[in-house]
């Protein structure tokens, strides 16, 4: 609430009835305003941004460029609703965005979300057989997505991307990581950074390694921390000891063994009579079988501590490899071993593609760290980044997630990659744009000779001039000296007309109007 | 202060397991609330001109200070973040109170002994699902308990919010587990619960928070908050600190004072304060006061012993004003002086 002054709704002891909800009827507003009460200023919401002339001028120049760009590899362009089933943003992503979800229940009673990303939306319409059937698909959107970030960071973006649906070759991977960088080309950006990762190569070494699926996903989804270093990996290891990946607390290793080696029947017996009778509710809604199955299945398949130690050290070392394409595919041979060579296989078929792509000014740089938090994702990664954008936050970033589809309910697996740019921070990458041509004015002389300043504004709009009617009561002169340099059209009251602009003084009629260029100037 | 300038309210909880501790904390503070009746629902604290305290639902504090009808309020800090508006009118002044400390936890049958972390619990949800079910988790604090679910990867969950005894939920079945306060863990052993390795949600005590707006508004008002929040932080920084004195013989006060000095982390917030006793004997001793951190106090005594020190006598200190309120100073930056 703003203060109000010093004799408003802050003043002393009447404070309590003085300070007026929002939520107050608009009669009881109406009566608080006649008393000349100061009401409460409404203030936009936390994260949310308002955006004035040149500032909506310069992210719809970003959208409309790069629409027309994915336009020219033949994405088209599809629309999904804004609003969604939650289900569908929990199944796709990890925790963490799902806690970054704008949801509600809404009247019907459903567990609604306004769209974080565009993919699931997307994908799901593909599923529902609502985009066509025709495969390979190539589909693009632009529009506002919503996330519930920290206090600080902006709740309210716009994401122009593009969908390929049903191609599982290298040339479609190399095709979406050249359009994120001669997207940005197209606008006139660059210097710009293109980082690549892959978890297919992750995964291929954690899998050579013989570890389970569980503590597969457990490794790809700490690839972040891994990069923190000693410290991050110390944490990690303390994380896969919680979760019961490393075995070393309550002797629980111990009885692993021994349920291991025995048949399931017995196995049971044997877990029912250590714990003992329980009393019955004393499981709740689980019955106490459920609870002794889950246990041993938690004993049975924990992984081989030894193998998890060394998949531990050989996934912090591939989250910290990062540098120029060659170096870290050298070094990745290396350090896979005997898989090495499958496990870099992809990405030096991927190198060799993308070289059929002119990326000059671009810097392309490996980074098998690179997991992008969500957990979708199947084979390469890509982020953007430029040295223009504070922080180094992305500009954009996909990548492949071929499981997505099936995740998602379609009935076959349907190869699946994309990407989406960030449409404000690449905005701010660029210099405000000004309006191309400031729309003359038309005033009348007086009250009288508003019915002919209308006639007068019309005419010239028909012409193809954008006009603006004085309607704010100002005289001739008072427009003249605050409109500097636009086109003024006085109109008199006998409904003639004359024109003063920085040309001086000339007749409406005889002034033609300039054509408005048709599109703006690039920029940069 | 000017009459015009109004009084700072103060809200304090009227129910609950915070009044009592409440009402002893300002009293310890040297703030001690006269109520003129036991119904009444304000009362004056006579030590500090310009304070009113107002008596209010516990529940109820975080939305009158936010609100506007109170200027400052003890609250605890679990019922704070549960209930204040982000980017709203308050903010915390000092947060930790000291007193009604409890911990929000997730809870769980004893009897599941699959489960004893979060990632256990994340796991147990994507079973439930594939079984048809949903995880129930009961609790009086949704937005926390679901902010910390999403957080630790649990995306599958219902929320049954309830302000009941809570503790039965999971023995009656309406949910699975529940998210609730936990001070000593008698209450969910004796219904066969037990809490997580890593399910702490917040660990709470009590809290004084203070609406922006108002105490910026109006330089009386933030003049009674400085008054009320140095006499809290003095009272809070006096509890870290104890008075220790010993009489020591040597021969100077300088050398007695270099001795103490020896050892610097026991010889005092600034130094040893040394002073000449003059015994019957003849003898030349001195007195030595220090103040020393109460985790210290052990090694403050060997330390006096070792150096020739008799008896050695450790007092309570009741306030310390350092040089400048840090609370005070904190508030003031938030609120933009």
């Amino acid at each position: 609430m703003i203060p109000a002054t010093p004799s408003g709704v802050n003043g002393g002891k009447h404070q309590p009835e003085a300070r007026l909800k929002l939520t107050m009827p608009y009669c009881t507003i109406r009566r608080a305003l006649r008393r000349g009460r100061v009401l409460d200023a409404i203030r936009r919401l936390a994260g949310m941004q308002d955006q004035p002339p040149e500032v909506w001028a310069r992210l719809h120049y970003v959208e409309d460029e790069l629409r027309r760009f994915l336009a020219g590899y033949g994405y088209q362009p599809v629309a999904t609703s804004l609003l969604e089933e939650t289900e569908l943003f929990l199944r796709k992503s990890g925790g963490e965005l799902a806690a970054r979800l704008y949801g509600f229940t809404d009247p019907g009673g459903r567990r609604v979300s306004l769209r974080p990303e565009f993919t699931s939306s997307v994908v799901r319409a593909f599923i529902e057989g609502a985009l066509g059937r025709v495969l390979p698909m190539r589909l693009q959107y632009a529009g506002p997505v919503f996330r519930y970030e920290q206090a600080g960071g902006h709740r309210q973006f716009t994401q122009v991307g593009a969908e390929l649906l049903g191609a599982a070759t290298t040339g479609a991977d190399v095709e979406v990581l050249a359009l994120a960088c001669h997207g940005l080309a197209h606008l006139g950006i660059t210097g710009h950074r293109l980082t690549i990762g892959h978890l297919g190569a992750v995964t291929h070494l954690l899998e050579g390694l013989g570890l389970s699926q569980r503590a597969q996903v457990f490794m790809l989804a700490n690839l972040p921390e891994l990069k923190r270093g000693a410290e991050g990996t110390a944490a990690v290891r303390r994380r896969a000891a919680e979760v019961g990946l490393l075995r070393e607390r309550d002797g629980g290793h111990a009885l692993s063994r021994l349920v291991g080696g025995l048949p399931d029947e017995e196995a049971v017996e044997l877990v029912q009579a250590l714990l003992g009778g329980t009393a019955p509710g004393a499981t709740g809604r689980r019955t106490h079988e459920e609870v002794v199955a889950r246990y041993l299945g938690k004993l049975r398949g924990s992984d081989d501590p030894a193998r998890v130690e060394r998949a531990l050290e050989l996934a912090a070392a591939l989250a910290n490899l990062e540098g120029p394409p060659e170096r870290v595919i050298r070094d990745m041979r290396q350090m896979g071993g005997e898989y090495g060579p499958a496990a870099v296989e992809p990405l030096e078929r991927l190198m060799d593609a993308l070289g059929a792509y002119d990326l000059a000014g671009v810097e392309v740089w490996l980074d098998l760290g690179l997991a992008r938090g969500i957990a979708y994702y199947t084979g390469f990664v890509l982020e953007v980044t430029h040295p223009g954008v504070p922080g180094g936050r992305s500009l954009g970033g996909g990548g492949r997630y071929d499981g997505l589809v099936k995740a998602l309910g379609g009935k076959s697996d349907v190869p699946t990659l994309g990407f989406a740019f960030n449409a404000e921070r690449v905005a701010e990458l660029l210099a405000p744009r000004q309006r191309v041509e400031p729309p003359a004015i038309v005033v009348p002389e007086g009250a009288d000779a508003m019915a002919a300043a209308v006639r007068v504004a019309d005419s010239l709009r028909q012409q193809g001039t954008a006009v603006e009617l004085e309607v704010a009561g100002r005289s001739p002169e008072e427009v003249l000296r605050a409109a500097s340099g636009r086109r003024v059209v006085v109109v008199h009251p006998d409904g003639t007309a004359t024109e003063q602009g920085s040309e001086g003084r000339r007749s409406a009629k005889a002034a033609r109007p300039k054509q408005a260029e048709e599109r703006p100037r690039r920029m940069r | 202060m000017m009459a015009a300038d109004g009084v700072l309210k103060l809200a304090v909880p009227s129910d609950g397991e915070m009044h009592e501790p409440t009402l002893g904390f300002l009293r310890q503070c040297g703030m001690p609330v006269a109520r003129s009746s036991a119904r009444g629902y304000t009362a004056i604290i006579p030590a500090v001109e310009d304070v009113t305290v107002l008596f209010q639902r516990a529940a109820d504090i975080t939305s009158k200070v936010e609100e506007g009808s109170a200027h400052l309020g003890v609250v605890g800090m679990d019922r704070y973040m549960e209930t204040s508006r982000e980017g709203g009118e308050s903010l915390v002044i000092i947060e930790d109170l000291g007193f009604s400390r409890c911990e929000l936890a997730i809870a769980v049958p004893d009897s599941w002994v699959d489960v004893t972390s979060v990632a256990d619990l994340a796991d147990l949800a994507v079973e439930f699902r594939g079984s048809g079910r949903e995880l129930r988790v009961a609790t009086k604090y949704p937005r926390m308990v679901q902010r910390f679910m999403y957080q630790h990867g649990i995306n599958y969950f219902m929320l049954v919010v309830s302000s009941g005894t809570l503790e039965a939920a999971p023995t009656m079945g309406y949910a699975d587990i529940i998210g609730d306060l936990v001070s000593t863990g008698i209450t969910l052993r004796e219904n066969r619960l037990k809490t997580l390795e890593d399910g702490t949600i917040l660990s709470s005590q009590a809290c004084l928070i203070g609406n922006r707006t108002l105490l910026g508004a109006h330089p009386g008002q933030l003049e009674a908050a400085r008054a009320v929040v140095e006499r809290i932080e003095a009272y809070l920084s006096a509890g870290e600190y104890r008075r220790v004195t010993v009489n020591v013989r040597g021969d100077s006060r300088e050398a007695v004072a270099a001795q103490v000095l020896e050892r610097p982390e026991v010889a005092g917030l600034h130094g040893p304060t040394v002073s000449q006793v003059f015994g019957p004997d003849g003898a030349r001793w001195f007195s030595v006061t220090v103040f020393v951190d109460k985790d210290r106090v052990m090694d403050a005594v060997d330390h006096f012993r070792a150096i020739g020190g008799s008896t050695v006598t450790v007092s309570q200190v009741n306030y310390i004003f350092h040089s400048r309120s840090q609370a005070y100073d904190a508030l003031l930056r938030a609120l933009g002086r």
